[in-house]
C-alpha cells in the first residue's frame, strides 16, 4: 500500500469545527428520478452521517433506495432523469450541494409532464468542483462489476487511468526524490527506523519511505536488512547502494513540468473549494482572497498549459511513459492487495475474459487506487467466495484502521454486516427506517421490516427440509412513483395501526444509539415537506385533473 | 470411480473435461494457456441437484459454459441426456481408459485399444465437444443456462415476450400463437402476470428478471439447468422467494440442477451433492449433509470455516489460508493446492521452484546466523526438468565436504520448522566439484486424484489416497525411494 | 403456485398499445423537448420536403427535364451574360414567382435552380450514407462478433480504407470516371464506410461480451441470427446519430469540391456549390456589388447544415442509453 498524505482535507474541516469527526454528514436528503411513467421518489429526508474511520453498513431489500444513496453522495446521480431536489451533503465539512438549487429549475406541471430549466455554465463549474472531491476524498465500488467496467479496455489501461487522473503529482515527487536522492536522505530515514523499536511500525515506515522515494522494488530487501542488522552505518551503506541501483537517470526537466503544471490544476481547485466556502459563510474578506488567489492561479496555470501541453503533445512518449511505468507498477500492486493471482496477465485482459469475482476484486484495485478517505463500497462482495471475501473484507478494516478510512457499506448479506461494520441503516423506501449499532440490531431489532429481513436468511446452521421453504416478507418493495402514504411499510406490516397509513412515523432515538421510525415505539409524527417543484395549479378543476393524471399513470 | 450410480439414471456425464484459455503475447503469439478447467469428471443423476463452490476464478463457471457448449472445450467428453444402457456403458468404458491412463498406459496399449475401439464411436457420437452442429441443436432443448448478472442477461431491446419465446421459437420451431398460449402459462408459474410480457426488461427489478432469465430456461421444458450463482446478485428476501422457486419447479419438473454459488447456506439448502473445485479441478465431492458435517479435504475445511455468520458477536475461527495465491496460467506442481495447504506432505508437489525461495533465505548470512560459515554462493539455479537445484559457488572458494555437511544440517534444521515441509521433499545432497557446486535433489512429487475415500465420497488429497499411503510406509521400511518414483 | 401473494404488487397499468410503439413515442417525446433538435428537425424535414416535392412534380416548381441548369435559361439557350444584366430578388418578381430570388448566370432564375441543386445533392448524400454506412454497419458488425482472425483481417481492411486521403481518390477516380460528380460519389462511398464499420464494430464488441447474447447462443440461436437479432439493434444508435450528420457533411463536400473547381467536369449540373460561384462568377460579382447569386445559394447551405446539425445532437441526447433507463 501506499499511503499519502490527505492534504485537502483537514483544513475545510477544521473552517467547520463542528464536523471535524464527521466524514460525510447527509442532511433531508431527497432524490427523485423523473421518469416518462412519474416521478420516483427514490429517496426521501434521510440523514445519516459517517463518522471518521467507522464502517457503516446500509441494509434493505432491493429497490429500497441504498445505491441511489450511495450514488447521491458521489453526485453521480444520471441526470437526467435523476436530480437532488433537497438536502446537504457534507464530505468533511464542504457542502457538496451547495448552490445546487440553483443549477436546474424544474417545474412540474404533473407526475409526468416535467420542464427543465438548466444552467449549464453553473453546471460545467460544479462538475469541475466535483471530480475533484471524487477522485481525492471519496471514491466508490460500483454494483455491477461488470456495467461499470469498460469492455473495449483492458483493466491495466483502465486501472493506470484512474491512477494517473489523480496522483500525477506525487509520482512526479517520487520520481524526483529517487533520482536526486542523496547520502543523508538514506542517513535521515535509517536514524528514523532505528529510532523505532516496533518491528510492524518499522515496516510500515519502510513502506511509506519507499514509495515516497518512488523505489518500491527495495523494500523486501531493506526489511531483511533492517531485521538482521543494527549497525547503522552499515545499514546506510547498503540502502544506500539498493537505492543508487534503482536510479534511471531520466531527464528531469520534463518531469518537473510535468509536476509544476498538475500541481497548479491541484491548487486551483483547492483554491475554488475555500472560495465557496466562504461564498457560502459571506466572509467578504476570504472570498477576495480567495478570488485574487485563483485569478492568480489561473493566469500562471494559463501559462503553464501551453509550455506543458505543447510538448506533451509531441513528445507524448517520452513524457507520458515515467508516468505510465509507474501507475502500471501501481496497478500490479494494487490487484496484489486484492488479492488477484497471476496480477500481469490479467492487467492485459478485457474484463470478458475475467471471472466475475476477478471484475469485482478489479473494480475494488480502482476505488483503493487514489487512497480515498471515505470509500462507498456498494455490494462489494456478491461475487466472490467466502475466503476471498474474508481476505477482501480483512483488507478493508486494515485499511480503514491505519488510515482512519470511513466506509459506506451496502450490501445485502446480513452476516457480512455483522462482521463488516459499526453501525447499521436498514432502508425501506427510500427512507431510514431503523439505525443503531450492530450488536444492538441484531439482538434486538425493533422495527418489522428489519425483524422480516433476519428472519429471510439462510442458515447453515439449520438444515433444511427439501420441503421447508424459507421465510420471506410478503409483498414487494413499493412502487415508489406512488409510495404509501404514511409509514412506507404499511401496506405489508403485521404490526399495521390505523395511524399507520395517514402519518408518517419520524425516526427517533428509543434507546442510547438507536434510532427507529414506528409507531410501536414512539408517537412522533414527521412533517411531510411537499416537493417544491410542483407548479400550484390554477383553479381546482385543473388541480383535480393534475391529480387524476398522476394517478392514471401509476396506478 | 462413479459406478455408484445405482439404479437411478445419470443423466449427465462429464470426463476428463478440460478448457484451456490461450494467453496472448509475446513472440509465438500465445505465452501460455490459463487452464480454467483441469480434468474435471462427474456424473449428475436425474432430479439431482449438484452444487458447485471454490474459490472465484477457479473455473465454474467455465463448467458450466463448456457443459453447455457455449465454450468449446480443449479436450475431454461430456455426455448428456442419452439412453440408460448406452451411458451405463459409456460410463464404465471411460473410467477403464481414465484408470489405465492413470497406471501409464498410453494409446498404444493392447488394453487401452480395446477400450478406445469401442469407446471412440460412441464419444463421437453422443459427446458434446465432439458432436456437429445440429445434433448439439437437439440436445440444447435440454439444458438451458441462467445467469449470475440479471442486468446483462437480458436484451435490452426486447420486450419480454420475445425474451421468454426465443428458445421456443428457435429449438422448438413452435408457431407464434402456440409460444403465446406456453408464454401465459409459464410466466404465472413463477409469479408474474401476463401483461409483463408486454414489458422491457429495464421495467423490472433484478428479482423479477432473474425470475424471467429462469422462465426463458424453462420454457422448453429443460432437463438441466445450469444456475450460475442466480441469486447472487439478489436481497435476502427475494432470494428466498427464487430459491422457493426453484425447489418447487425441481419437485414439479424433476429437473436437475448444476448450482453454482458463493453463498454456502444456499447450497446446503439446495443441493443434494456438492462438488468442491480448487484452480480447474474438483477436489471433493460428496453428498450436501457430509461435506458440511464431515468434509475431509484441507481446502474444504478452510472454505466452510470461512462462511460468515449473522451475529456479531459469533467468533468465527476461520482457518487463514497462508502462501501465494496460485495463478491458473502457472498453476503449482502436484497438488494445486499445496503452497497453502495447512497440512502439506512432503510429496504433496513440491518442486525446485517452491525450495529456492527458503533456500535462499536459509543461506542468507543476515538473516541466519549460522550460515555465515558458507561463504561465496553466487546463485541457485533451478533445474525444473531435472527436479533439482544448484547452489553455485564463486571460484574463489572451491566447495567441499564442510560445506555439504553444514547444509545438510542446515536442511535438517530447517525442516523440522514450522513452514519447512519443503526441506523434507529433499531426497539428497551432494557436491559436484565440476561446476563447483552443491546440487540438491528433491523427491519426485506425487499428484492426488479423486479417489472414493467412503461410499459415495470423493476427496483428492494424498492424506486420503490409501494407495499412497501403503507404499508411503513400505518405502520409509525399505528405504527404496525408486519404488516410489517408478509408480509415478 | 408460487408465492402468490409476494408478487402481486403491479408496477404500472395494462399497455394497450404495443411496447415497442410506446418506447418510440417515448423517444419521440423527449426528443421534442428539445428545443434546438426540434428547429433543427422541422428545417430539415422541411428541406427535404422541398427536394422530394420538386423530385415529384418537377412542373410545378421548374421544367420537367433539370438534369440541367440549362433547362431553366430563358429562351433555352445559354448566353453568357454581364451582372447588370441580372435580375435581383423582389417579392414582384417581373418573369413570375419563379424569379423571387432573382437570376444567376445565363439569367436562370435562382429559386427553381437551387430546389433542383438541393435535389440532387440530398440524393447523392442519401445514397451515400445508406450505402456506405449499411456495408459498413454490416462489416462492423460481423467483426466485432466474430473477434480473431475475421475481426483481424476486416479491421486491416477496414484501416487501409480508412487511411486513403480523400482528396487523392477523388481527384484519381476524376480521371478514371470523367469529371462527373458521380465519381466523387463513388469515391465518397469507399472513403465513408470505414467509420461506419469503426463505431459498429466498438458497440458489437462491447454488446458481444453481454450475458444475453450467450444465452441466445444457449437457446439455440446461430451466429448470423445472433448478429443480427441480437447484436444489431443494440448497436444502432449511435449510427443514427452519425448517419443524420453525414447527410450533412456530405452536402457539405459536394459543395466545397464544386465551388473550388474540382469538379470542373460540367458546370450546368445542378449542385449548390457550383450554383454559390456561378460559374466562377460569383465573387467577382459580389465584390462588385450583385450579392444575391452567391449569398442566396450560400445561406440555403448553411442553414441546412446547421439544422442537421442541431438535429443530430438532440438524436443523440434521446438515443445515448446512458441517459435513459
Ligand atoms: N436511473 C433511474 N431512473 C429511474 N428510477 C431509478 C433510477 N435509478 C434508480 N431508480 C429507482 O430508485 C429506487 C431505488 O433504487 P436503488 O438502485 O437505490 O435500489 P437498491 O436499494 O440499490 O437495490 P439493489 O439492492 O437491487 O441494488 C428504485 O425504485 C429504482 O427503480
Ligand atoms: N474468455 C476468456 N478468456 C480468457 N480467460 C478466461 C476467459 N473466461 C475465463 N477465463 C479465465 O478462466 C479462469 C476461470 O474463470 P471462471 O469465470 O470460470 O471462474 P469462476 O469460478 O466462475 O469464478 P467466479 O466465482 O469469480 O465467478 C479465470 O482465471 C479467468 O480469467
Ligand atoms: S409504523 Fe406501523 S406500519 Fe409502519 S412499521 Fe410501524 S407498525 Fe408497521
Ligand atoms: S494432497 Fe492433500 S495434504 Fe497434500 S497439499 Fe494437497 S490437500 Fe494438502
Ligand atoms: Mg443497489
Ligand atoms: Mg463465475
Amino acid at each position: 500500500m501506499f499511503l499519502t498524505p490527505n492534504l485537502g482535507g483537514k483544513r475545510l474541516a477544521e473552517i467547520n469545527k463542528e464536523n471535524i469527526q464527521v466524514r460525510v454528514r447527509v442532511d433531508n436528503l431527497r432524490t427523485r428520478f423523473f421518469t416518462s411513467k412519474g416521478i420516483v421518489k427514490a429517496i426521501d429526508n434521510l440523514s445519516l452521517n459517517l463518522l471518521e474511520g467507522e464502517t457503516y453498513g446500509i441494509v434493505g431489500e432491493s429497490g429500497s433506495g441504498k445505491s441511489v444513496t450511495a450514488t447521491s453522495i458521489m453526485d453521480l446521480i444520471p441526470d437526467p432523469p435523476g436530480r437532488i431536489t433537497r438536502g446537504s451533503i457534507f464530505i468533511d465539512g464542504f457542502n457538496i450541494l451547495s448552490g445546487y438549487d440553483k443549477h436546474v429549475r424544474i417545474i412540474a406541471k404533473s407526475e409526468t409532464n416535467v420542464k427543465f430549466r438548466r444552467r449549464k455554465r453553473l453546471i460545467r463549474k460544479h462538475n469541475y468542483i466535483i471530480s475533484g472531491i471524487r477522485g481525492k476524498k471519496i471514491a466508490m465500488v460500483f454494483q455491477e462489476p461488470f456495467l461499470s467496467l469498460n469492455p473495449v479496455l483492458t483493466i491495466g489501461e483502465q486501472i493506470e487511468e484512474a491512477i494517473l487522473l489523480h496522483s500525477r503529482v506525487s509520482i512526479a515527487n517520487s520520481i524526483i526524490r529517487r533520482e536526486t536522492m542523496a547520502r543523508k536522505d538514506v542517513e535521515k530515514f535509517v536514524e528514523g527506523i532505528l529510532a523505532q523499536p516496533d518491528i510492524s511500525t518499522r515496516k510500515k515506515m519502510i513502506n511509506r519511505w519507499v514509495n515516497e522515494f518512488g523505489v518500491p522494488d527495495i523494500e523486501r530487501s531493506l526489511n531483511d536488512l533492517f531485521e538482521n542488522s543494527t549497525d547503522d552505518s552499515f545499514i546506510t551503506e547498503e540502502a544506500f547502494a539498493l537505492a543508487e541501483a534503482e536510479k534511471t537517470g531520466i531527464n528531469l526537466d520534463q518531469i518537473y513540468t510535468a509536476r509544476g503544471y498538475f500541481d497548479l490544476l491541484d491548487r486551483l481547485h483547492e483554491t475554488n473549494l475555500q472560495l465557496i466556502e466562504a461564498e457560502a459563510t459571506g466572509n467578504e474578506e476570504a472570498v477576495q482572497r480567495f478570488r485574487d488567489e485563483e485569478h492568480e492561479l489561473k493566469s500562471a496555470l494559463f501559462k503553464e498549459y501551453f509550455s506543458y501541453s505543447i510538448q506533451r503533445r509531441f513528445l507524448k512518449r517520452v513524457y507520458e511513459k515515467p508516468f505510465k511505468d509507474v501507475a502500471r507498477r501501481r496497478a500490479i500492486e494494487l490487484l496484489d492487495l486484492v488479492n488477484i493471482a497471476g496480477s500481469e496477465r490479467v492487467l492485459d485482459s478485457y474484463p470478458h475474459e475475467l471471472s466475475g469475482g476477478m471484475q469485482q476484486r478489479s473494480m475494488i484495485a480502482m476505488a483503493l487506487s487514489s487512497n480515498p478517505r471515505i470509500l462507498i463500497a456498494d455490494e462489494p462482495t456478491t461475487s466472490l467466495d467466502v475466503t476471498t471475501q474474508a481476505q477482501i473484507l480483512e483488507l478493508f478494516k486494515d485499511i480503514s484502521r491505519e488510515s482512519n478510512m470511513s466506509i459506506l457499506f451496502i450490501t445485502h448479506d446480513l452476516a457480512v454486516v455483522a462482521e463488516m461494520c459499526n453501525r447499521v441503516g436498514v432502508m425501506y423506501g427510500g427512507n431510514l427506517v431503523e439505525e443503531g449499532t450492530v450488536s444492538s440490531m441484531f439482538k434486538d431489532a425493533k422495527h418489522p421490516y428489519t425483524t422480516g429481513l433476519m428472519n429471510s436468511i439462510p442458515r447453515a446452521e439449520r438444515r433444511f427440509d427439501k420441503s421447508q421453504r424459507l421465510e420471506s416478507i410478503p409483498g414487494t418493495v413499493p412502487n415508489l412513483i406512488t409510495p404509501p402514504s404514511g409509514c412506507r411499510f404499511h401496506p405489508r406490516c403485521k404490526f399495521k395501526m390505523d395511524i399507520c397509513s395517514e402519518k408518517k412515523p419520524k425516526l427517533v432515538e428509543i434507546e442510547q444509539g438507536h434510532k427507529v421510525a414506528c409507531f410501536l415505539y414512539s408517537d412522533e409524527i414527521e412533517e411531510e415537506i411537499p416537493d417544491d417543484f410542483y407548479v400550484v395549479p390554477k383553479n381546482e378543476e385543473t388541480e383535480e385533473k393534475l391529480f387524476n393524471e398522476a394517478e392514471g399513470v401509476t396506478q | 470411480m462413479i459406478n455408484e450410480v445405482g439404479d437411478e439414471n445419470v443423466i449427465l456425464y462429464v470426463s476428463g473435461l478440460k478448457k484451456y484459455f490461450p494467453i496472448y503475447g509475446g513472440l509465438a503469439g500465445v505465452k501460455g494457456y490459463v487452464k480454467a478447467l483441469d480434468d474435471v469428471t462427474f456424473a449428475l443423476k436425474e432430479g439431482e441437484s449438484l452444487g458447485v463452490v471454490g474459490e472465484t476464478g477457479c473455473g465454474k463457471t467455465t463448467l458450466g459454459r463448456t457443459i453447455l457448449d457455449l465454450i468449446e472445450a480443449t479436450e475431454g467428453n461430456v455426455y448428456f441426456n442419452i439412453p440408460r444402457e448406452i451411458m451405463r456403458r459409456v460410463i464404465s468404458l471411460e473410467e477403464k481408459a481414465t484408470s489405465l491412463l492413470e497406471k501409464g498406459k498410453t494409446e498404444e496399449d493392447s488394453e487401452m485399444k480395446d477400450v478406445l475401439k469401442e469407446l471412440n464411436p460412441l464419444r463421437k457420437k453422443h459427446s458434446i465437444p465432439r458432436m456437429g452442429g445440429r445434433d448439439l441443436i437437439k440436445l440444447r432443448k435440454y439444458m438451458q443456462p441462467v445467469f449470475q448478472d440479471p442486468f446483462s442477461s437480458l436484451d435490452p431491446r426486447k420486450i419480454v415476450r420475445e425474451i421468454i419465446g426465443e428458445p421456443m421459437k428457435v429449438l422448438l420451431k413452435m408457431k407464434t400463437n402456440e409460444i403465446l398460449v406456453k408464454e401465459k402459462e409459464i410466466i404465472e408459474e413463477i409469479g408474474l402476470s401476463e401483461d409483463h410480457l408486454y414489458r422491457f426488461p429495464h421495467e423490472f427489478s433484478g428479482g423479477q428478471r432473474q425470475r424471467i432469465g429462469i422462465a426463458r430456461a424453462i420454457s422448453i421444458e429443460p432437463k438441466l439447468l445450469v444456475l450460475d450463482e442466480p441469486t447472487s446478485a439478489l436481497d435476502v428476501s427475494v432470494q428466498a422467494q427464487i430459491l422457493n422457486i426453484l425447489r418447487d419447479l425441481q419437485s414439479r419438473r424433476g429437473l436437475s440442477y448444476i448450482f453454482i454459488s458463493h453463498h454456502l447456506n444456499v447450497i446446503r439448502m439446495m443441493a443434494d451433492r456438492v462438488a468442491v473445485m480448487y484452480l480447474g479441478k474438483i477436489v471433493e465431492l460428496s453428498s450436501t449433509e457430509e461435506l458440511f458435517t464431515d468434509m475431509l479435504h484441507p481446502y474444504t475445511k478452510a472454505l466452510l470455516s470461512a462462511i460468515p455468520i449473522p451475529d456479531p458477536e459469533a467468533k468465527i475461527s476461520r482457518i487463514v489460508l497462508e502462501g501465494e495465491i496460485p495463478s491458473p496460467s502457472d498453476p503449482p506442481k502436484g497438488c494445486h493446492f499445496h503452497p497453502r495447504c495447512p497440512v502439506a506432505m512432503k510429496n504433496c508437489g513440491w518442486s525446485p521452484r517452491n525450495l529456492s525461495g527458503p533456500l535462499t533465505s536459509m543461506l542468507d548470512p543476515i538473516r541466519n546466523q549460522e550460515a555465515k560459515t558458507i561463504v561465496g554462493v553466487e546463485e541457485i539455479e533451478v533445474d525444473e526438468d531435472g527436479n533439482k537445484l544448484q547452489i553455485i559457488f564463486a571460484e574463489s572458494t572451491p566447495v567441499n565436504d564442510r560445506h555439504l555437511q553444514t547444509i545438510r544440517d542446515l536442511v535438517e534444521k530447517e525442516s523440522l520448522q514450522k513452514n519447512g515441509v519443503v526441506f523434507k521433499a529433499i531426497k539428497e545432497i551432494s557436491l559436484n566439484p565440476e561446476a563447483n557446486s552443491v546440487v540438491i535433489e528433491m523427491i519426485q512429487s506425487d499428484t492426488p486424484h479423486l479417489r472414493e475415500v467412503r461410499k459415495g465420497h470423493f476427496v483428492s488429497c494424498l492424506l486420503y489416497d490409501y494407495n499412497y499411503y501403503d507404499q508411503e510406509t513400505s518405502r520409509e521400511e525399505s528405504n527404496a525411494p525408486e519404488l516410489y518414483s517408478n509408480n509415478q | 403456485m408460487v408465492d402468490v401473494d409476494a408478487f402481486k404488487t403491479e408496477i404500472a397499468p395494462p399497455r394497450k398499445i404495443h411496447p415497442k410503439v410506446e418506447e418510440m413515442k417515448t423517444t419521440g417525446k423527449l426528443f421534442l423537448t428539445n428545443k434546438l433538435a426540434l428547429v433543427g428537425f422541422t428545417i430539415t424535414s422541411f428541406y427535404f420536403i422541398l427536394a422530394i416535392l420538386d423530385a415529384i412534380y418537377p412542373q410545378y416548381l421548374g421544367v420537367a427535364n433539370d438534369s440541367t441548369y440549362l433547362s431553366w435559361v430563358p429562351g433555352g439557350t445559354p448566353t453568357t451574360i454581364q451582372p447588370s444584366q441580372l435580375l435581383s430578388p423582389s417579392l414582384t418578381p417581373a418573369g413570375g414567382w419563379m424569379f423571387i430570388l432573382g437570376t444567376t448566370f445565363y439569367n436562370m432564375p435562382i429559386f427553381p435552380a437551387m430546389l433542383a441543386a438541393l435535389k440532387f445533392d440530398l440524393g447523392y448524400s442519401l445514397a451515400i450514407v445508406m450505402i456506405g454506412g449499411g456495408i459498413g454497419v454490416v462489416i462492423g458488425v460481423i467483426s466485432g462478433y466474430m473477434g480473431g482472425i475475421v475481426d483481424e483481417v476486416m479491421m486491416r481492411v477496414t484501416d487501409i480504407f480508412f487511411s486513403v486521403p480523400f482528396l487523392v481518390l477523388a481527384i484519381a477516380f476524376l480521371f478514371v470516371f470523367g469529371h462527373v460528380l458521380s465519381s466523387v460519389v463513388y469515391a465518397l462511398i469507399i472513403i465513408w464506410w470505414p467509420i461506419y464499420a469503426r463505431l459498429t464494430r466498438g458497440q458489437a464488441l462491447s454488446t458481444k461480451a453481454m450475458n444475453y447474447v450467450e444465452s441466445a447462443r444457449a437457446a439455440g440461436s446461430s451466429k448470423l441470427r445472433n448478429i443480427f437479432v441480437h447484436v444489431l439493434p443494440n448497436v444502432l444508435s449511435p449510427v443514427y446519430v452519425q448517419f443524420s450528420l453525414d447527410l450533412g457533411t456530405i452536402v457539405l463536400i459536394f459543395s466545397t469540391l464544386d465551388f473550388l473547381g474540382i469538379v470542373n467536369g460540367n458546370p450546368n449540373v445542378p449542385e449548390l456549390g457550383s450554383l454559390i460561384v456561378a460559374q466562377g462568377n460569383g465573387l467577382s460579382w459580389l465584390i462588385a456589388g450583385y450579392w444575391w447569386p452567391a449569398i442566396i445559394p450560400g445561406i440555403f447551405l448553411l442553414i441546412f447544415t446547421i439544422s442537421i446539425n442541431l438535429m443530430g445532437d438532440g438524436l443523440r441526447d434521446v438515443l445515448d442509453p446512458k441517459l435513459r433507463r
